[in-house]
C-alpha cells in the first residue's frame, strides 16, 4: 500500500490543526466537527453563525466542509460552502475534474448561475491556504457572486 | 489568491501572531524548508522566525538539519501522530466505541476488495484504464481509492491507540498530583 507509515504520515493530525489553527478562530463560525466522528474523521464541518455574516442569511446555519488529504507532489482538497436559505454553493478544489483548468479551480453555482475558473494560492501550507480561502468567501465571493442575479 | 491582493490587514493577520504563523507553518512542511522560507511563507521577519523556530526544535517539534549548506527545519510526523492517538484517547470513547469503529471500518475495506477483486487502492486505480468503465464509474473508484487511504491511516492509528489504551491514560487530576 502506498499510505505513508504512521511515523512518517503529515495527515495524521491535520484536521486538528486545521480546526485550532484557522477554523476556531474566524469570529464567523460557531463550531466546527469531524465527519462521521472523530474515529473516522473523513472530514471537516464548520458551522457558520448566519447572524454574523455580512451580508447576513439565515435562519439556517452555512456549512464548510472541508476534505483534505495531504500526498506528493500535491496535496488533494475540496472546500465547500453551503448556504442552504439560498442554495447557494461555492468550492475551491484541488483535485482531478477540471484539468483544464489548472491545478486548482474555485465554481461557484446560484438557483440560476454557475461558473469556474482555475485560481493559484499565494500559500502552500494548508493552514495558511485555508486562510485564504475562508477570507476570500467572506469578503469577495458571499459579496459578489452570491446575489449576483438578484439586483434589488 | 492572487488576483485582488488587497493592501490592508488580512482575515489571517487580524486573527493570528506572526509566531503563530511560523508554527502553524512549521508543523505542515512538506519537505524541510530554511527559516527564511518559512518566515516568508508565514509573512514575518528573519529573526523573530528563527527563535521561535529554535524554541520549536528544543521542544522536539522540530528536527533542525545543518549538514547542508543552509540550515533546514522538519517536523517530525511522528509526534503528529502520537498527538492524533492521544486525542483519541481522551475524547471521552471507551475502548470498546473504539473497537467496534475500527471493525467498521476494516469491514469498509473488505467490502471494497471484495466489490472490484482488488487488495490496495492502488490496485483499485489501476482498474481505471479498463475501457468498459463509464465516466460516473471512474470518478466512483477513484473516490473510493482515496477514502481506502484515508480508512487505512485511520485504523493505523485508531489500533495504535487501543493496543496502548492502558499506556495511555492521562493523569485524570493534575491539581491532586502536585500538592
Amino acid at each position: 500500500m502506498s499510505v505513508p507509515h504512521l511515523g512518517g504520515d503529515p495527515n495524521a493530525n491535520l484536521y486538528a490543526q486545521l480546526k485550532r489553527d484557522v477554523l476556531d478562530r474566524v469570529p464567523q463560525i460557531s463550531a466546527v466537527e469531524l465527519v462521521p466522528d472523530d474515529i473516522e474523521a473523513k472530514q471537516l464541518r464548520a458551522i457558520f453563525d448566519p447572524g454574523r455574516l455580512d451580508p447576513p442569511t439565515g435562519p439556517e446555519s452555512p456549512e464548510l466542509t472541508i476534505k483534505w488529504y495531504r500526498q506528493d507532489p500535491d496535496d488533494w482538497f475540496r472546500i465547500n460552502y453551503t448556504d442552504p436559505n439560498t442554495g447557494f454553493h461555492a468550492g475551491w478544489h484541488q483535485d482531478e475534474d477540471h484539468p483544464g483548468l489548472g491545478q486548482a479551480h474555485f465554481q461557484y453555482s446560484t438557483a440560476d448561475t454557475e461558473d469556474r475558473w482555475g485560481i493559484t494560492f499565494e500559500h502552500e501550507i494548508p493552514s495558511l491556504v485555508l486562510w485564504e480561502i475562508i477570507e476570500e468567501l467572506l469578503e469577495d465571493v458571499r459579496p459578489t457572486y452570491q446575489y449576483a442575479n438578484e439586483e434589488s | 489568491m492572487t488576483e485582488d491582493g488587497s493592501n490592508s490587514e488580512s482575515l489571517m493577520e487580524r486573527q493570528t501572531t506572526g509566531e503563530d504563523r511560523v508554527r502553524m507553518t512549521s508543523r505542515q512542511l512538506s519537505e524541510p524548508r530554511t527559516a527564511n522560507w518559512i518566515a516568508s511563507e508565514a509573512g514575518w521577519s528573519h529573526e523573530p522566525t528563527k527563535r521561535v523556530l529554535e524554541r520549536l526544535v528544543d521542544d522536539g517539534i522540530l528536527h533542525r538539519d545543518e549538514s547542508g549548506t543552509h540550515t533546514t527545519y522538519y517536523p517530525d510526523y511522528r509526534r503528529q501522530a502520537m498527538q492524533e492517538a492521544m486525542r483519541l484517547r481522551d475524547s471521552g470513547h471507551t475502548v470498546e466505541e473504539l473497537t467496534d469503529r475500527l471493525a467498521d471500518m476494516k469491514t469498509q475495506i473488505r467490502d471494497w476488495e471484495d466489490e472490484f477483486d482488488v487488495e490496495s487502492p492502488n490496485q483499485l486505480r489501476g482498474t481505471l484504464a479498463d475501457e468498459s468503465l463509464d465516466a460516473d464509474e471512474e470518478i466512483r473508484r477513484r473516490e473510493i481509492a482515496r477514502e481506502w487511504e484515508h480508512l487505512h491511516r485511520r485504523i493505523q492509528i485508531v489500533g495504535f491507540a487501543i493496543r496502548e489504551w492502558d499506556f495511555l491514560t492521562p493523569t485524570t487530576e493534575p491539581a491532586e498530583a502536585n500538592s
